[in-house]
């Protein structure tokens, strides 16, 4: 079982902006460098999501729902990936963003 | 030569937007010099914000002027916006901060649409303030505005509005009209979510408030005892840019 943590060491503990263009810590990149790999690989993992200060909905829309949008299924995601936080409303959140871009 | 001598009142609104444009210029010219107010308040306030602070006569601070916490960037830099108001946040529950940071990276990500070229671009400047059983916080900028930036991020809402005003498109309405939208009419649909997002984030407490002021529109949406409602106002004047503030009774 592999670990994603919103640290500094993995990732940020900012993460925010849509694409690489917007800063540093952007979804696209937390997508491109860190999720896609694990699921490329077939390696279930849980990601902790309330290390981070906090989401925007476009880093949290490019990463989760651009994942669909880069052909990944949303069976597929969840058969692999595990995410955690004390906040359901966003989990909730992502689920919609991945739901929707499914239907896009 | 800047001149307060006349200034007798410093509002918070207009004083951060004053301190947005003083901030970039100093990056293109180094050395502004300032006359100082007649009114020892205003001084101390421009003191606090840094305006003022090479005049050693105002360096003592008072306990009845709250001093606002600053950041600066170009970029979408979630830690450059938010880790200056850090001491704040253990006034909001956990979960709720998150929300806090998400709303003002929402704000962050706005701004590349503000400026037409990076050459222009001055970037964005926060602002974190602690009240009595409040927290304030804002973002400024000074690119072409939220009314000018639509036709490109919501071309729809742009010539939705702009149909129904007779009279012309004003700069209120517009930003109203983005405010309550959940689209753009872009091809990537999943876009645009930005600003209702910053106002949604008033639903969190029973008493809040957000104002937007950009160009000439200002829209104050309050929430009180659950309640909300929008104040819509237009001014002769643009301010050129935008301020969003946001004032949160935490309650502690």
């Amino acid at each position: 079982m592999q670990e994603i943590h919103f640290d500094n060491r993995t990732f940020s503990r900012y993460p925010a902006g849509r694409y690489r263009t917007d800063g540093k810590w952007s979804g696209e990149k937390f997508r491109d460098e860190i999720l896609s790999h694990f699921i490329a690989n077939g390696e279930k993992t849980t990601i902790f999501l309330d290390e981070a200060q906090g989401f925007g909905s476009s880093f949290l829309e490019e990463a989760f729902g651009g994942l669909i949008r880069k052909g990944i299924t949303f069976a597929t995601f969840q058969s692999l990936v595990s995410l955690r936080s004390d906040d359901s409303s966003l989990l909730e959140e992502i689920e919609t963003y991945m739901l929707d871009a499914q239907g896009e | 030569m800047l001149s307060f001598s006349r200034t007798v009142k410093a509002v918070a609104d207009g004083t951060l937007f004053l301190h947005s444009e003083l901030d970039r210029l100093s990056l293109i010219r180094r050395k502004i010099r300032f006359r100082q107010s007649r009114n020892q308040i205003v001084n101390h306030v421009l003191t606090h914000l840094g305006v003022l602070q090479t005049s050693s006569k105002y360096v003592s601070r008072r306990a009845d002027i709250v001093g606002w916490h600053t950041g600066r960037g170009t970029d979408v830099d979630s830690e450059a916006a938010n880790k200056p108001g850090e001491s704040l946040w253990s006034r909001f529950p956990r979960t709720v901060r998150s929300r806090v940071i998400g709303a003002m990276n929402e704000a962050l990500s706005n701004v590349k649409w503000a400026y037409n070229s990076e050459l222009l671009n001055s970037g964005w400047r926060t602002y974190w303030r602690s009240e009595t059983n409040a927290v304030c916080f804002a973002i400024a900028d000074r690119g072409v505005g939220i009314p000018k930036s639509l036709p490109k991020t919501m071309p729809e809402i742009f010539a939705d509005v702009g149909r129904k005003i007779i009279g012309g498109v004003r700069d209120a309405e517009l930003i109203s009209a983005a405010l309550t939208s959940n689209r753009t009419a872009s091809d990537e649909a999943h876009r645009g979510k930005g600003l209702p997002e910053m106002a949604a984030l008033l639903e969190q407490w029973p008493n809040a408030q957000m104002t937007i002021y950009s160009n000439c529109g200002k829209v104050l949406i309050q929430r009180k005892l659950g309640k909300t409602t929008e104040t819509k106002t237009n001014s002769r004047n643009s301010i050129l840019g935008t301020l969003v503030i946001w004032k949160i009774e935490t309650g502690n």
